[in-house]
């Protein structure tokens, strides 16, 4: 059993080398990126940047031209988007209902609930770009803390949008 | 009821019951401690299955692959995977383990059963007595009850302590296991032989590996899934 195992000094070494060639190695542009404007993205906020980096994959800082598709209704896809720059609109069944800024968050839900998506958004402006990625629910072991406050932002997310609505239905 | 004797058994229990990996979890914890080893956020354990098939695979294509060390880590890393395995079995068998274990040698438990046993064996059981038994085997139901749930609560918190901190010690050494056998496969030339015939694009690395195998695999398997869970490490 492992504690039969007896690592010499050499073998030490050889772990010591892959911890400095880790430290080393530089991190890929999107994740520094990230990190770097993880406290201007709210739902990223109060949680430690190396559960983060844990918690998310398949992250891409996108650009779109006027026009482009972001998300097709009845696709299936698990991304999540972040608005940077440019605005969007939302069309559902051709019909627009929503017009997005920079600073919102779109695409939650269905990667939530895991459902077929609700509405399409395309890019409203001349360029936008997008902070696109999933979220690795599967993490629950190495970073429950991380993702529970994830999920308590995004809730806090959709509620505010569900506020927002209501407002304008009660105006109506 | 005062519990105190019976949370003292728990307690004593539980040091005999898990001393084993209780000091296999030590022992981890100042390894990774005292080399100052990484110690990831990113759920490598889950590559266990995969690297233990690619390591094989590998090793067949180069027999120079595996120096003591890498052996070492490997047999390091089976080991506490299996403990792991183990512990997490006997976190979901608790009351077999109140039955089978503890209730064996509770001396608070024993007194009882002994006097109840006593009770039984004799011939003849005056009225007082029947009723006496009576009340013995209904103190006995109850005790029994709290008993389980005393031994519930310690021992599925020291079990899952245990298991938390032996699944840091594991996936520590299987990311090392992980980063020593990719840097080894990219200087082997059998390897890098491999990449080319196969047409891997990129680098000889484990996310160019795993994202060349789904390209050829038939997409929604059990085992596709396997590799798309394995990939999200990768960042």
């Amino acid at each position: 059993m492992s504690e039969n195992i007896d690592y010499s000094v050499e073998d030490i070494e050889k772990f010591l080398e892959i911890t400095r060639l880790e430290n080393d190695k530089p991190q890929s542009a999107s994740l520094h990126k990230l990190l770097s404007v993880q406290n201007k993205i709210a739902i990223f906020r109060d949680i430690d940047p190396d559960e983060l980096k844990a918690i998310i994959y398949d992250l891409k800082f996108v650009k779109y031209k006027f026009k482009d598709y972001i998300i097709k209704q009845g696709d299936i896809s698990e991304n999540i988007y972040f608005i940077i720059q440019g605005d969007c609109q939302v069309f559902s069944d051709d019909k627009l209902v929503a017009t997005l800024v920079p600073g919102i968050i779109f695409g939650e839900s269905a990667a939530i609930f895991k459902t077929k998506r609700n509405a399409s958004v395309i890019c409203a402006s001349q360029d936008a770009t997008l902070l696109s990625f999933c979220i690795d629910e599967k993490n629950v072991e190495f970073c429950a803390q991380a993702l529970f406050t994830l999920y308590k932002n995004l809730a806090s997310e959709i509620n505010a949008k569900l506020e927002s609505s209501n407002a304008a239905f009660i105006k109506k | 009821m005062d519990i105190t004797n019976i949370e003292d058994e728990v307690y004593d229990f539980d040091n005999i019951f898990f001393q084993k990996v209780s000091s296999v979890v030590e022992e981890g914890l100042d390894f990774i401690e005292n080399n100052h080893l990484i110690e990831p956020k990113e759920n490598y354990v889950m590559l266990i299955d995969y690297l233990g098939t690619v390591i094989n695979y590998f090793h067949n294509l180069d027999r120079s692959f595996m120096d003591s060390t890498f052996k070492k880590l490997q047999s390091d890393v089976n080991n506490l995977n299996g403990l792991y395995k183990k512990q997490k079995d006997i976190l979901q068998n608790v009351e077999e383990i109140f039955k089978k274990n503890f209730k064996k040698q509770s001396n608070v438990i024993r007194v009882y059963t002994q006097e109840i046993l006593e009770y039984k064996s004799a011939d003849n059981l005056s009225n007082e007595e029947k009723i006496e038994l009576k009340i013995l085997l209904d103190y006995y139901k109850e005790l029994d009850a709290v008993c389980f749930e005393t031994f519930k609560s310690i021992f599925k918190e020291d079990c899952k302590y245990l298991l938390d901190s032996l699944l840091v010690v594991l996936n520590s050494k299987t990311y090392y296991l992980h980063e020593m056998f990719w840097h080894k496969a990219a200087d082997s030339e059998a390897v890098q032989r491999l990449f080319r015939i196969q047409k891997i694009d990129g680098d000889i690395s484990s996310k160019n590996y795993i994202t060349h195998k789904l390209d050829v695999m038939l997409p929604y398997s059990k085992e596709y899934q396997y590799f798309k869970d394995c990939l999200r490490i990768y960042k």
